[in-house]
């Protein structure tokens, strides 16, 4: 009966709005060359500051599945992802786009989207709360290797680069100590500014390092030419045919549960599904010429994996604090700033705002079909906006939602100072990720490794080699360094030959 | 890219050393993780530098999509002083100051449709509006940020 009140809980009017507002923003952020989930996300946060927490969470996590979704329509119509996690669409979208059958593309892409970010929901739902029951197991040397863990996998496999990545994570810790120390208060590397004194705030530097730095890229090529070909609108339908469903229905089933398994593992996003998807497509396929020519298999393959990773991207968040995405990663500390810590008190404590936001996600996946296929006709406008309309909105957005923090400039400071960092960052080949995961989880670590200490007779590293779950993360972090090492060597070898 | 890696590495190595001084004069265990993060950091910027020193490797793009360093007009167009917004803002208020940075940014981003440059402005100005202004309370047009 419960749970028939949390269901209930989701159709509240200002969490419909909510939830409404979240995918209409996602799928046209997603929907825009050059803008991201993160990007979406992170500019959002200040907005939810003072909203309701159940429907600050629903419009977050709308806006992540929605944005996701959105990056199909560029994909499709300009063969540029909106966001990477829809690069492998990109391949059959255009092609059918060039053919005229952009439609078919569009409701195939929304069916697929719909069914993976619906499945991912159920995933969450059902799995989130048992896996939940881990966190209780956790003392301080369990909660210091997960957060190592945690930011060593986003470090070594999202990043791509191991070495940059790691040290991003690293810089990020190391910035989570600036600021008062949380036992002996006091003041860590503040170099006598008074301002920096209650730490790094969070949320300034997400936005500098997501949004801002976007903006300081986007610069670049404010005059980027977009290629595209007309689109033929008559004869709009929002559904895809029976034979389209039955050609798909294999594959956006395989693809789910893969974009759900890939979802569950730390810092792989979506991107990672959708092309071990599209692969697995095109491996099953009996006609495999048919890939790269316009093949809906192929499209339904990215699209429902994609979306199938949002949901279970936050299972291992909701549980145990270990982002499944960047994205993910950025909610985190969202819930950090609204006062909510991963783990089991977030299925016990605070189970109405979390089975809401859950059952408000799966509402969230099917208004998303809806409004997207409402929207797909006119997103041939939205998605050739140029760079020169959407950088100052970025740009004022960015500082608007910092200053809206705590209505003082130090915020908007911050904000560009990490603005800046993260251009030259990226440009340099650096993922902002691990930097700020670093920002999120130092504390974490830090208290973790403290108080491992305090409790340790003699060695910290033997207390925390003591307990299996310690034991389990520290091996788990030295096979995905290992993995990593071996990957790049390859790569290395693969360059060099 | 290699250059710039160990440009990189180097000025870690070097901003780690003040930074590990500094950390030396935190009371109580205060000192240990600091300390640990900075040695780490270390080890892994010697690790980016003698990477850098290994001959030819092809550029692998990484999953993420980060942004293709490509043809760069440099970072001068976005460097913080072409942006005196923040200043603006506190001077003359944030609606003046905005369109103030709209038609210095028009000029700079050279925009070459005027009418939807100037939608997409006012857009974002009824957005702020009815969103941090009306919804959150936000004092954009209060005291010195009229």
């Amino acid at each position: 009966m419960e749970i028939l009140e949390f269901v209930w809980q989701v159709f509240t009017p200002l969490n419909l709005l909510a939830i409404t507002a979240g995918v209409v923003g996602g799928i046209c952020i997603g929907g825009l060359p050059g803008l991201t989930a993160n990007l979406g996300v992170a500019l959002l946060l200040p907005v939810t500051f003072s909203m309701d927490l159940t429907a600050a969470l629903l419009m977050l996590t709308s806006l992540y599945t929605a944005a996701i979704y959105g990056g199909s329509f560029s994909a499709i119509l300009l063969h540029t992802p909106g966001t990477s996690a829809s690069a492998a669409t990109a391949i059959d979208g255009f092609v059918l786009t060039q053919r005229g059958e952009f439609n078919r593309a569009f409701r195939v892409a929304t069916f697929s989207s719909v069914i993976g970010g619906f499945v991912s929901g159920l995933a969450l739902l059902l799995l989130a709360p048992p896996l939940s029951l881990l966190s209780l197991k956790f003392g301080p040397a369990e909660y210091f290797m997960l957060a190592i863990f945690g930011l060593t996998i986003i470090g070594t496999l999202a990043t791509g680069n191991m070495v940059k990545g790691l040290i991003a994570g690293t810089l990020g810790l190391l910035l989570s100590t600036v600021g008062m120390d949380m036992n002996s208060g006091f003041p860590r590397f503040t170099f006598g500014f008074f301002a920096i004194q209650s730490g790094v705030n969070f949320v300034p530097a997400v936005i500098g390092l997501f949004s801002m730095s976007q903006a300081f890229l986007m610069c670049e090529e404010s005059r980027r030419s977009i290629e595209t070909v007309t689109a033929n609108k008559s004869n709009w339908r929002f559904l895809p045919t029976w034979a389209e469903i039955r050609n798909i229905r294999t594959t956006v089933a395989r693809s789910s549960v893969i974009g759900v398994l890939v979802g569950l593992l730390p810092g792989a996003g979506g991107d990672i599904g959708s092309w071990v998807s599209y692969n697995e497509a095109q491996r099953f396929a009996r006609d495999k010429s048919e890939f790269g020519n316009g093949s809906i298999v192929g499209i339904s393959a990215s699209e429902s994996a994609n979306n199938a990773v949002t949901g279970s991207s936050l299972i291992p968040l909701l549980t145990l604090g270990i982002p499944g995405s960047t994205t993910a990663a950025i909610l985190l500390g969202a819930l950090m700033v609204h006062g909510l810590l991963p783990g089991r008190t977030l299925f016990e404590e605070h189970a109405h705002i979390t089975y809401t936001v859950i059952f408000g996600f799966m509402l969230a996946n099917v208004l998303m079909g809806v409004v997207g296929m409402g929207l797909g006709k006119y997103m041939t406008h939205v998605t050739r906006l140029p760079n020169y309309a959407l950088i100052p909105m970025i740009v004022v957005l960015s500082v608007v939602g910092s200053y809206s923090l705590g209505n003082n400039f130090f915020d908007v400071y911050t904000m560009l100072v990490f603005g800046i960092i993260g251009y030259f960052m990226r440009k340099v080949g650096f993922h902002p990720a691990p930097l700020i995961l670093g920002l999120i989880l130092g504390p974490i670590a830090e208290k973790g490794f403290r108080q491992s200490s305090t409790l340790a007779d003699d060695s910290v590293i033997l207390f925390i080699l003591g307990s299996p779950i310690a034991l389990t993360l520290l091996v788990l972090t030295a096979l995905s360094i290992v993995t990593a090492v071996i990957v790049e060597s390859r790569r290395m070898r693969a360059g060099s030959g | 890219m290699r250059w710039v890696d160990r440009g990189v590495a180097v000025a870690l190595i070097v901003a780690a050393v003040p930074l590990w001084i500094e950390a030396g004069s935190f009371p109580g265990s205060g000192t240990i993780f600091p300390r640990v993060m900075l040695g780490v950091l270390v080890v892994l910027a010697l690790g980016l530098l003698l990477r850098s020193l290994i001959p030819a490797t092809r550029r692998v793009s990484d999953f993420l999509g980060s942004a293709d360093p490509a043809p760069s007009r440099g970072p001068s167009r976005c460097s913080p002083w072409r942006q005196p917004r923040s200043w603006r803002c506190f001077h003359v208020g944030f609606f003046a100051a905005m369109i103030g940075f709209c038609v210095l940014t028009y000029f700079v981003l050279q925009v070459d449709n005027r009418r939807l440059y100037a939608g997409a402005v006012l857009i974002l100005l009824a957005f702020v509006y009815a969103v941090f202004v009306v919804f959150l309370n936000v004092p954009l047009t209060a005291d010195k940020m009229l």
